[in-house]
C-alpha cells in the first residue's frame, strides 16, 4: 500500500516537473522583426558578450536603412564548418558569415564563394585598395579575386611584467635586439629548490609565436607573394627554426614541458598563466588586452613587438589571421548582404563602423577607422592596445599561405618545429622533411585532377 | 512453456549466479567477498575521479580553482590535482548551479531534448521491434538476403549518406524542424533490428505456435505474446536510443537554425565555447548534463543488465 502511494506520489511529481518544464519559455527564436524588408541570414561563431555585440552591430544595421533585415545566428565553432558545407552543397546556405581567415582559399577555390569585388563599384574597389591594411587584403584575396574582408584582425606582440623586471634589476623594458631579449628573459628566469624552472623568462611559443609567426622577423615566411609560391627551406627559414631549437635546447626540453604541464592547460580568460606570473614575457594576440581588463585589473603590464635579431631582423613583423565576412555563392540575397558588409567592416563609413570596432577590441581593416575620434578614444583608455595597431599596419605581416592545401601546410610546418625542437631532427632535416612531405601532397592533388 | 516459466527460468538463474538468498557468490566466505569489493571499489577508483573531479570543481570558486596555477607561478608547491585538499570545495559554491543554468536557456534546451528522446525512443523501438519480429519469426522469399542488405547499412559511414539526406528533407521542407531528427528513428534503426531480431530467436516458437492454434493472428501474437516477452531487450534499445538522442550534438547543429529549438548537447558545446575559462559553470552544466544518464542507468540497470545479457551483447 506505502510502495503504491511512493509510486503515486512520484507520478504525481513527475508530471508536475513536466508541466513546469513545458510551460518555460522558450529562447527568443530567429524570427524576423521586420517582415516586409528582404531577410539577410548571418551565421557567426561568436558567443556570450561577443553575440551581443553581434546582434548589436546587426541591430544598428537594421535600423540604418528599410530594405534589408540582417537575422543572426551564432553557429558554434565545433561544426561550423560541416554546418555550411552541407548547406551550401544543399543549397540553402546562410547570405552571409563570419569566419576565420583559412576557410577563404579552400572554399574559394571550391567555387562556394562570390567575388566580391563582383559586387562593389569603382569606387568602393579603389577605396578598398587604397586604405585597408596590406595585411587585409593579403588575406582577403585569392587568385586576384577578393572573396572577404575583415571584421577584425590579430596580431600578435609580447606581453611582459615590469615587477619581474625590476626585481631582476632590469629597465622594464623589451630591448631593441631579439639577442637582448634572449639574455633578459635568461635573468628573469626562476628555479626552484630541486633545480626546476618555476617561472620562464623569455620562451617562443608554438603556433603563430613559433616558426611560422617569428619568422618574418628573421626575413623569412612561408610563401613568396611575387611567384606566388610556398617558400621552405631559405636560409632565414632555418635561421628562425636554430634560434627555436637553441631557446628550448638551452632551458630543457623536459624541463619546460614538465613546467608546462603544472600550468593551466585551457588558458582561456582569467586562466592564462601570463597572469599568475608563470612567463615575464611573452607573445600572444590583442584579445588578451580586454581579458586582462575584465579578469585581472590589477595586473601591471606592457606590450611591445617582437624584437628582430641584430643582423637581417625586420622590425614590426609576424603573423596575423583575423575574422572575415564571406558571402556564399548561394547565398540568396549577396546584395543585402554585402551591404551589410560593407556597414559592419567600414568600407561603406569606416568613422562609423570604427565604434563597433571598439565594442568587440577588434583590429581594424584601415587607417581611417584607426583615427575616426571613437577608436582614438578607445586607444587612450586601453594604451596597450596602441603595439597591436601599430603591428597590423605593419607590411612585414605574414598570414597562411593563400593556397588549397593550406591545412595541410601548417599542420606539417607545426610538426617539423615540434621534431625539431624535441631534437629528433636537425633543424636542416626538419626542413627538408617539410619540403618533400609538400612535394608528396601536391603531387597526390595533381593526381586527382586538382589544378593549383 | 509459459511466460510466466520463461520469465521464472530467467529469475531463478539469475538468483543463482547471485548465489541466493543469505549467501555469498561463488562459495566465499564474507571475509573473502569484502576483500574481493575492497579490490573493486579501489579499480573503479581511478574511473570515478574525473567525475569527482568534475562535481568538485562544479562546487568551487574561481580562487580555488586557479589557486594550483598560481602557487605553482609562484614556485609554491601546489596540492596534486586529485589530492583529497584539492577536491573538496572551499568554500561550497552551490551558486555555480543556477549560474550556469541561466546563463543558456537551459529549461529550454532540456525541453527540446526531451521531446527529441521520447519520439526517437518511440519511433526506434516500434518500428524495429515490428522489423526485426518480421525477420526473426516470419518466412518470406528472400528474407536473409534482405537481412543482409539491412545489416550491410552498418557499415556505411554517416559522411556517405549526409549530403543526400540533407538534400532530401530540404526538398522536404523539413530543414530547421525537429523532424529530419525524429522521423528516420520511425523507419527502424538497423544495429536495433540487428539486436531485437536476435533476441526474438531465442524465444521458444511454441509460444506462437499455441497462440496461433487459439486463433491469434501475426499482429496479436507480436503484440500479445512476443512483446511481453521481449521487455528488457525492448528497454535496451530505449535506453541507447535515449542517450544516442540526449549526447547527439551533429544531428541539430546540422538541422536546426533556431535557438529555441536548441538541445543540450548543442548548449552544452555553445557553453563551453562562451565560457571555457568559466571552469566552474562549466563543470556544473556538465554535472547537470551527465547527471539524468546516470540516474537513467542507477534505476534501470537490472532491466538493461538483463537486456544485454538476453540479446547476446554481453
Amino acid at each position: 500500500m506505502a510502495a503504491r502511494r511512493v509510486r503515486w506520489a512520484a507520478a504525481v511529481l513527475a508530471a508536475v516537473a513536466l508541466v513546469a518544464l513545458f510551460a518555460a519559455p522558450s529562447a527568443s527564436p530567429t524570427e524576423p522583426k521586420y517582415p516586409r524588408r528582404i531577410p539577410v541570414r548571418l551565421w557567426h561563431m561568436w558567443t556570450a558578450e561577443w553575440a551581443v555585440v553581434v546582434e548589436r552591430i546587426c541591430q544598428r544595421f537594421n535600423e540604418s536603412q528599410d530594405t534589408y533585415e540582417v537575422i543572426p545566428l551564432s553557429v558554434p565553432a565545433l561544426g561550423a564548418d560541416s554546418k555550411f558545407l552541407l548547406a551550401a552543397v544543399g543549397g540553402d546556405p546562410p547570405d552571409v558569415m563570419a569566419q576565420w581567415n583559412p576557410v577563404i582559399p579552400t572554399w574559394a577555390e571550391n567555387r562556394l564563394l562570390t567575388p566580391l569585388d563582383e559586387l562593389m563599384t569603382p569606387e568602393e574597389r579603389e577605396r578598398f585598395e587604397r586604405e585597408a591594411y596590406p595585411v587585409v587584403k593579403k588575406l582577403g584575396y585569392y587568385k586576384g579575386r577578393l572573396y572577404g574582408i575583415t571584421t577584425g584582425m590579430n596580431a600578435f606582440a609580447l606581453y611582459y611584467l615590469p615587477a619581474h623586471f625590476r626585481d631582476a634589476g632590469l629597465e622594464p623594458e623589451i630591448p631593441p635586439t631579439l639577442e637582448e631579449l634572449v639574455a633578459v628573459g635568461d635573468r628573469l628566469k626562476r628555479v626552484d629548490a630541486a633545480g626546476h624552472l618555476s617561472r620562464i623568462g623569455y620562451l617562443p611559443t608554438h603556433g603563430l609565436g613559433g616558426m611560422f609567426g617569428i619568422s618574418p622577423v628573421f626575413g623569412g615566411g612561408f610563401y613568396d607573394w611575387k611567384t606566388g609560391t610556398v617558400t621552405i627551406d631559405t636560409p632565414e627559414n632555418l635561421r628562425t627554426l636554430r634560434f627555436l631549437v637553441e631557446q628550448r635546447r638551452k632551458l630543457g626540453f623536459d624541463e619546460v614541458v614538465r613546467f608546462e604541464s603544472g600550468l593551466n592547460t585551457q588558458s582561456f580568460a582569467g586562466g592564462w598563466p601570463f597572469i599568475g606570473g608563470a612567463y615575464s614575457a611573452t607573445q600572444d594576440g590583442q584579445w588578451r588586452v580586454e581579458q586582462i581588463r575584465k579578469y585581472a585589473p590589477r595586473l601591471q603590464y606592457r606590450t611591445a613587438p617582437l624584437p628582430p635579431p641584430r643582423e637581417g631582423g625586420v622590425p614590426l613583423a609576424g603573423a596575423s589571421n583575423g575574422n572575415f565576412l564571406i558571402i556564399p555563392r548561394a547565398s540568396r540575397n549577396p546584395k543585402g548582404a554585402f551591404e551589410f558588409v560593407k556597414f559592419w567592416t567600414g568600407v561603406a563609413r569606416p568613422e562609423r563602423a570604427a565604434e563597433f570596432y571598439t565594442w568587440g577590441g577588434w583590429l581594424p581593416i584601415s587607417p581611417a577607422v584607426v583615427n575616426a575620434p571613437i577608436y582614438q578614444e578607445y586607444l587612450r583608455k586601453n594604451p596597450q592596445f596602441k603595439t597591436f595597431v601599430d603591428l597590423i599596419a605593419s607590411p612585414h605581416l605574414e598570414v597562411y599561405p593563400p593556397v588549397p592545401y593550406q591545412v595541410f601546410l601548417m599542420d606539417q610546418i607545426t610538426r617539423v618545429e615540434d621534431l625539431a625542437v624535441r631534437g629528433t631532427l636537425t633543424p636542416e632535416q626538419a626542413l627538408q622533411r617539410l619540403k618533400v612531405a609538400l612535394e608528396q601532397e601536391r603531387a597526390r592533388r595533381r593526381q586527382m585532377g586538382y589544378v593549383e | 512453456m509459459s511466460s510466466e516459466h520463461v520469465v521464472g527460468a530467467a529469475a531463478a538463474a539469475g538468483a543463482g549466479r547471485r548465489g541466493g538468498v543469505g549467501g555469498t557468490p561463488f562459495g566465499m566466505s564474507r571475509a573473502q567477498t569484502l576483500l574481493v569489493h575492497a579490490v573493486l571499489v579501489l579499480l573503479c577508483v581511478p574511473a570515478l575521479l574525473p567525475m569527482a573531479w568534475m562535481v568538485s570543481t562544479s562546487l568551487k570558486a574561481d580562487e580555488q580553482i586557479y589557486a594550483s596555477q598560481n602557487q605553482a607561478a609562484k614556485g609554491a608547491a601546489a596540492a596534486a590535482p586529485f589530492s583529497a585538499e584539492s577536491l573538496v570545495p572551499q568554500p561550497v559554491k552551490w551558486r555555480n548551479y543556477p549560474e550556469a543554468m541561466t546563463t543558456v536557456p537551459f529549461l529550454t534546451y532540456l525541453k527540446n531534448t526531451l521531446v527529441l528522446c521520447l519520439l526517437t525512443v518511440v519511433g526506434v523501438v516500434l518500428s524495429s521491434a515490428i522489423v526485426a519480429y518480421g525477420f526473426a519469426r516470419l518466412a518470406f522469399r528472400g528474407r536473409d538476403v534482405w537481412f543482409y542488405v539491412m545489416i550491410s547499412t552498418m557499415a556505411l559511414p554517416g559522411q556517405v549518406t549526409m549530403i543526400p539526406v540533407f538534400a532530401l528533407f530540404r526538398a522536404l521542407g523539413w530543414y530547421g524542424t525537429f523532424l529530419p531528427l525524429v522521423v528516420p528513428a520511425f523507419f527502424g534503426a538497423p544495429f536495433f533490428i540487428f539486436l531485437l531480431t536476435q533476441f526474438f530467436k531465442t524465444l521458444p516458437g511454441e509460444l506462437a505456435e499455441s497462440a496461433r492454434v487459439d486463433g491469434a493472428r501475426e499482429w496479436t501474437i507480436f503484440t500479445r505474446v512476443i512483446l511481453p516477452l521481449a521487455k528488457p531487450a525492448l528497454a535496451t534499445v530505449a535506453l541507447f536510443q535515449f542517450i544516442g538522442t540526449w549526447n547527439d550534438f551533429f544531428g541539430p547543429l546540422l538541422y536546426l537554425n533556431d535557438p529555441g529549438k536548441y538541445t543540450l548537447a548543442y548548449g552544452l558545446q555553445q557553453f563551453l565555447s562562451s565560457y571555457g575559462g568559466k571552469w566552474a559553470q562549466l563543470m556544473a552544466a556538465a554535472t547537470v548534463f551527465t547527471l539524468p544518464i546516470i540516474l537513467l542507468f542507477f534505476f534501470a540497470q537490472r532491466t538493461f543488465i538483463q537486456g544485454v545479457a538476453t540479446t547476446g551483447g554481453k
